[in-house]
């Protein structure tokens, strides 16, 4: 029960980061917003691993026990960053949000497939109604704002 | 073209978050962390400096922004920690609805300065979707 609370709070400090990281992209610019967070997780994580009494872990013999592969999360990470500031740009709200999100867990449940060598059909319908939910969400948003807007108008059209 | 730019965004954040995990075979929390952070900031730190040919400044930014380091350990070792335990799938399923929820949350109040876009009941069937999603994808 504890891991299914965390990653529900992990999407709520997901959420508080990106309106933050925003705000650090329009004072400082997109690159030195997004290097302010590395260069200061680096930082604290650094302290933390001495803290915790785990120093030995940044030992080169150390190290290069972990398979290369594995640290390359990070490149992923800022590949991604480029992909999604490509594509958001050319794209809507509605449309970016599900295709990121049908990348993002049609990866997971492979991956999980390959560590973990779990894949069940209940989670294929799972992550499609996960999907299906998000895409009917951002419909109803789209369609509430074109309402209002025609609201507004119409109230407009009135006053002249 | 631009579709399949967005569908690869969310392969390769997939795959970051997997990977990410993979090292806490290896590695403390911390030690995940601090490898995730400075490889991306060496990388960042090259990118700024020889591509955008910028001087790497953190001056003007709000207080709240020096907030987004201990916001970045945590979210990393979190998602790293439950990755292992319960899969990749369940924890982005899980934290998508987290996601959701602070983001309604976000909208309903106005939070940071955005436009308050008031949380409507039209919203519940599909909340209601999703959970039944994740208790799928949990459960599966």
């Amino acid at each position: 029960m504890i891991f299914y609370l965390t990653a529900i709070a992990n999407g709520f400090l997901n959420t508080i980061n990106k309106m933050v990281n925003v705000k650090a992209g329009e004072s400082l610019g997109t690159a030195n917003g997004a290097l302010i967070n590395y260069i200061e997780a680096s930082v604290i994580a650094f302290c933390l691993i001495f803290a915790t009494g785990n120093g030995v872990e940044l030992h080169f013999s150390h190290i290069k026990e972990a398979p290369i592969l594995f640290y390359l999360g990070s490149v992923c990470g800022l590949i991604a960053m480029i992909f999604l500031i490509i594509g958001t740009s050319y794209s809507g709200a509605m449309l970016s949000t599900v295709l990121i999100l049908i990348g993002q867990l049609g990866t997971a449940i492979s991956l999980d497939y390959v560590f973990f060598g779990c894949l069940g059909i209940g989670r294929i319908v799972g992550i499609l109604l996960i999907v299906a939910g998000i895409a009917w969400m951002e419909k109803q948003k789209i369609s509430l704002q074109q309402e209002s807007v025609r609201k507004s108008l119409s109230m407009w059209e009135e006053m002249e | 073209m631009y579709f399949l730019f967005l569908v690869l965004a969310g392969i390769f954040q997939g795959l970051m978050i997997s990977l990410n995990a993979q090292l806490g075979n290896y590695y403390s929390l911390f030690g995940i962390c601090f490898f995730v952070h400075a490889i991306a900031a060496v990388l960042l730190i090259g990118y700024i400096r020889w591509k955008e040919k910028r001087i790497i400044t953190f001056r003007g930014a709000p207080w709240y922004v020096f907030l987004v380091g201990f916001m970045g350990v945590a979210i990393v070792s979190t998602s790293s920690w439950c990755t292992l335990r319960i899969g990749a799938t369940a924890m982005l399923s899980l934290s998508v609805i987290g996601q959701m929820l602070s983001s309604a949350l976000v909208d309903h109040y106005g939070w940071f300065g955005v436009e308050k876009r008031s949380f409507h009941l039209k919203y519940l069937p599909c909340y209601i979707l999703m959970l039944a999603g994740v208790f799928l994808v949990v459960n599966g």
